[in-house]
């Protein structure tokens, strides 16, 4: 009996093959996008849960910046340090870039040198592991550990040499061996706040490191506490202690609890968001089940009735076609399953890095093959039980009795009313058509709505966080940031480099640093650290919107705090009020002069001014910036040029002894758009998929109207209707649902964009939705609504009088 | 008259419609005897459809009693009909009502599955007989839409007597044919009846059954009394003729 069921089922999806062909498109391309971003999504957390041991992350990381040319007693200061309250331990790091080259080769490769100042084996936060082979390098005889990911990218093993470029030693470099190789599973950040990469990590004792990197101080204190709670009240005198027992000037830092790392959660929320949105896509294949099912079982009524006077019960029925909608989740969930785990795995190898965590060799993540099989077979099953229960209630004699539409069709108050607006037959025709199957129409309707409100939600957003990235890049007149390892004398630097790199505009000074801003609580931190930049009004490296007060404009010198426009909503501040700021454990009231149009919050402070607050002075006590930024003579280089300039100005500055990091402003201009371009493209690639679906759901309906409407076609065929009438009929009831889809879907898509932002925490000013997304859905629309009604209307329009009513 | 296997009592069907209650049947009362074959015949609307929805539990009376081969089917619940219906009706529709998508074979083979009789094999077996008999054995593996019309209503017959049922009904059986396919269609009904089968048939075409030894006329609701009292006699002749022939 099971075989003859099974048989009539696989015959019913074989006879049906388009309509057999959408449904497990359909099932398949859910399926896909579940498995692959919940295999992504799964691989990348679990590697992280792996490699970042709860036990070994810091509880607070404060990034400094180190005095230039003193005399620096950082045992003495981590000791001082390790007696702040609630602390139980501190370990001092530095990140400092470092060339480096193959014996043999033309050019250095940028890389970093991370050293800690505790014996390799004694340090106990974030702690690097040898990977297997060799040993941890010896003070003094020219070692070097690298990580893993370079050894692997470069070809190179334990006992290979390669040459170092310290600052002030031989321009071609000093050969260093390598004893062994490490795994760093933590993420590290460069001085110019930049995450190191993997591939270009070498490690080296302190002493070593200072040698090669030319510095002497710390770039990153970490401090674990007795807890974390402790660890949040004490951030401030964690600050103050640097402030009074180190020359250190703390310029940023981070809280954050072990048991919950924000690289974890982070990680789970991105791929937890992406994989919603592949949920739903599948939910949304599941509404497409349901209408070709209701549309098979439309189609069937017959078959169901002869199989009833043939002997077979309703579970019979039942059995065979919710068989049919299985079988299509079968065809749509095995490539589904097996292409996803595959993309899966590509894809957490693809966002390894920018998550700051390294998947090697393919994984499968059996969670999310479950999880796709589930769905793929349970949403097919569940999207046919009402069709198929409703379906298969049709009695033999309703089954094989035609007593077309009940006689009280257009007597309701909405058929009356609509009766009386003055619109051709035809278009009425359409409109009636269209509320007849209301329960199909709802599914078309719905799956078509979600689609459009996810397209636009999400394009909308994206286009908005582009547009407002972009302005917050144009609002930089310089293309570059130098970040000396150690703080240095700005003019000779200046002379420096504009005497030495051909094709430098200007040199200015800057200063980028956090500090705590009285009654402000950070939208993405929670804490009441407010990034600040010191620049000199004079110069053209900043060009700020100012929207409120006078800022620099008639005195370059002047003293004063121009708040982003953010920051003062928040806390009520105009020009002319003060603001309370602490630097350095020291409390300063400050005028704001000025409110900035700027997506991120932020304050901007003349250098001078700001260098003093914080304590960034030369050894004569004078104000020295911590950074330098580049203007470039070509007004729009390319990230090519403005990183041939680095290299040109890199070999000046370490000829002169002085290491710096860099920042290439149009790389990371560039970098950003790609990334947000990365995640918007997944996002909208969900969206489409969605569209996709909902065309195909509109081309089902309006194919089933075709069929069940053969009678009704045949006699406005008959009575002289011509082919244009019939299919414009069809196309106005595809385009009616359509419009009225995207009608509902437009405040849809405001929330959506509201919710992902919330969602992502994404804080930019003026970062919400782009209406411009509306036309292009509307446009999507309608082509989707025309490319879906065209099948239906011309395949209504081809048919004949006499094929149409000869059976009927 | 032989034993009766269906037995009618004042049979009303009355419909509801927006111009008030429509009364296609208005009181029959007959008897068919095992291994008859009726014709019933009459204008269009006259009930003949729905007097075979009633003999066949399809739907049910307004009023009065049902009873075939001891079963009462105006008030047997609709799941036991469904079963009771696989076993012991086999229905012949004017538009033959092959499955498509199924073989030739295959749908003969469906009642059986149904009914849950036989194994795999018994019923390949007997799907194979049934086709053999009524000529069609060569089409076993096509699907229906490659035979003709009067291949596909042979098949479909055969798949009708697949569960041998004491009642084979045919709603128009003819209805969608040519006269040489439909005069084909009928040997095979009097071939049944000769074999002891009881078919009652409803038609609108009186040139179809004039051989069909009872003819019965349904119009307006009622069956024609000139009708029944004809088919009393010829069936007393036909007794008489058997009694003589045996002696």
């Amino acid at each position: 009996m099971f075989r003859s069921r099974w048989r009539k089922i696989l015959r019913d999806v074989w006879a049906r093959k388009s309509r057999s062909a959408m449904a497990a498109t359909a099932i398949f391309v859910g399926v896909l996008g579940v498995v692959t971003l919940l295999s992504a999504g799964d691989l990348l957390t679990s590697q992280l849960k792996q490699d970042l041991r709860e036990e070994d992350l810091p509880m607070q990381a404060v990034f400094v910046s180190a005095p230039g040319g003193a005399d620096l007693d950082n045992a003495a200061y981590l000791d001082a340090l390790g007696e702040s309250p609630g602390v139980t331990r501190v370990e001092g790091r530095a990140v400092r870039p470092l060339a480096w080259k193959l014996p043999g080769d033309a050019e250095f490769d940028d890389g970093f040198i991370l050293a800690a100042w505790e014996p390799f084996d004694e340090i106990t936060i974030q702690p690097m592991r040898l990977s297997g082979e060799g040993r941890y390098p010896s003070t003094g005889q020219h070692e070097i550990a690298i990580e893993r990911r370079m050894a692997d990218k470069h070809g190179l093993g334990v006992g290979d040499q390669i040459l170092l470029r310290t600052p002030g030693g031989d321009a071609g470099g000093d050969a260093w061996t390598i004893t062994g190789l490490v795994f760093m599973p933590y993420p590290s950040f460069s001085a110019a706040a930049a995450a190191v990469p993997s591939d270009a990590s070498m490690f080296a004792t302190f002493e070593d490191a200072q040698a090669l990197g030319g510095f002497v101080g710390f770039s990153t204190l970490y401090a674990r506490y007795t807890d974390f709670p402790t660890a949040q009240e004490q951030s401030d005198s964690f600050f103050a202690a640097i402030a009074q027992e180190t020359p250190y000037v703390a310029v940023y830092n981070y809280i954050d609890d072990p048991a919950e790392s924000f690289f974890i959660t982070q990680t789970a929320q991105i791929t937890g968001m992406l994989s919603m949105l592949g949920i739903i896509a599948m939910v949304v294949a599941g509404l497409l089940v349901v209408n070709i099912v209701n549309s098979i079982v439309g189609e069937d009524k017959r078959q169901i009735g002869v199989m009833k006077s043939l002997g077979a019960t309703r579970w019979d029925n039942f059995v065979i076609y919710a068989g049919i909608a299985i079988t299509f989740g079968v065809i749509g969930t095995v490539p589904g399953v097996v292409i996803g785990s595959y993309l899966g795995a590509l894809m957490a190898q693809a966002m390894d890095e920018t998550l700051l965590t390294s998947i090697e060799g393919f994984s499968l993540s059996s969670s999310a093959i479950l999880t796709g099989i589930v769905m793929g077979l349970a949403i097919p099953f569940l999207a046919a039980i009402v069709p198929v229960f409703l379906g298969t209630r049709v009695t033999i004699l309703q089954a094989m009795t035609d007593v077309g539409i009940s006689g009280d069709y257009g007597k309701s108050r909405w058929a009356r009313a609509f009766n009386a607006v003055p619109l051709p037959t035809n278009t009425k025709q359409a409109v009636t058509n269209v509320m007849r199957k209301k329960g199909r129409l709802a599914l078309t309707w719905l799956t078509l709505t979600l689609a459009a409100a996810s397209f636009m939600g999400i394009f909308g957003m994206f286009v908005s966080i582009n547009d407002k990235i972009g302005g917050l890049f144009d609002a930089f007149g310089y293309e570059i940031v130098v970040v000396p390892n150690e703080r240095q004398d700005f003019e000779q630097v200046r002379g420096l480099i504009l005497a030495g790199v051909p094709g430098v505009e200007a040199v200015d000074p800057g200063i980028g640093l956090a500090v705590e801003l009285e009654d402000y609580v950070s939208p993405e931190t929670d804490t009441s650290q407010l990034q600040m930049t010191g620049f000199d009004p004079a110069a053209g490296s900043m060009e700020l919107d100012i929207v409120a007060g006078t800022a620099w404009a008639d005195d370059p010198a002047r003293e004063g705090i121009v708040l982003t426009r953010g920051v003062a909503n928040a806390l009520d501040k105009a020009p002319g009020d003060t603001v309370a700021l602490v630097a350095q454990g020291q409390r300063a009231e400050i005028e704001v002069i000025g409110v900035a149009s700027f997506a991120i919050d932020q304050g901007f402070m003349e250098w001078r001014t700001l260098a003093r607050l914080v304590g960034s002075t030369n050894s004569q006590g004078e104000p020295a910036p911590t950074s330098m930024l580049i203007q470039l003579v070509n007004p729009d280089p390319t990230v090519e040029e403005v990183d041939d300039v680095i290299d040109e100005l890199d070999e000046v500055l370490l000829s002169d002894g002085i290491a710096a990091s860099h920042v290439n402003q149009i790389g990371v201009a560039e970098e950003i758009a790609q990334l947000i371009t990365m995640f918007g493209s997944i996002f909208q690639i969900a969206a489409i998929v969605m569209a996709v679906i909902g065309a195909i759901g509109l081309l089902s309906t309006l194919s089933m109207s075709v069929f069940e409407r053969l009678r009704e076609i045949g006699i406005m065929r008959s009575i002289g209707a011509g082919s244009v009438t019939i299919a414009s009929q069809f196309l106005t009831e595809g385009m009616l649902v359509g419009m009225s889809a995207w009608l509902v879907a437009v405040p849809l898509a405001y929330l959506i964009a509201g919710g992902l932002l919330a969602s992502m925490e994404i804080e930019i000013e003026g970062v919400g939705f782009d209406p411009s997304a509306l036309w292009i859905g509307l446009i999507g629309m309608i082509v989707i609504t025309v490319l879906a009604s065209l099948g239906p209307s011309l395949s209504a329009a081809r048919k004949t009088v006499s094929e149409i009513l000869r059976y009927q | 008259m032989p034993e009766p296997l269906v037995q009618i009592n004042d049979l009303v069907k009355t419909y509801e419609t927006p111009a008030g209650p429509l009364s296609v049947l208005q009181g029959i009362d007959m008897e068919i005897g095992r291994g008859e074959f009726i014709a019933l015949v009459g204008p269009s609307g006259g009930g003949k459809s729905t007097f075979l929805n009633m003999l066949t539990g399809i739907d049910r009376p307004t009023s009065g009693m049902v009873v075939v081969d001891g079963v009462d089917v105006s008030t047997t619940s609709e799941r036991k009909l469904t079963r009771w219906r696989a076993r012991n009706i086999g229905i012949v529709f004017q538009f033959f009502q092959l499955l498509p998508t199924l073989t030739v074979l295959e749908n003969v083979m469906m009642p059986m599955d149904f009914a849950r009789v036989h194994d795999r094999q018994e019923r390949s077996d007997k799907a194979m007989t049934l086709l053999e008999r009524f000529d069609v054995a060569d089409q076993a593996d096509k699907t229906p839409d490659l035979l003709s019309g009067g291949q596909q209503q042979r098949v479909a017959i055969a798949r009708a007597l697949a569960n041998d049922p004491v009642l084979l009904v045919g709603d128009e059986p003819t209805g969608n044919l040519d006269h040489m396919s439909a005069a084909v269609v009928f040997e095979t009904f009097y071939e049944l009846r000769d074999q002891g089968q009881t078919v009652v048939i409803v038609t609108h075409d009186r040139e179809v059954v004039q051989d069909v030894p009872t003819v019965l006329r349904l119009s307006d609701g009622l069956v024609d009394s000139t009708s029944l009292e004809a088919a009393a006699k010829r069936q007393t002749r036909e007794q008489q003729a058997t009694r003589l022939a045996d002696l």
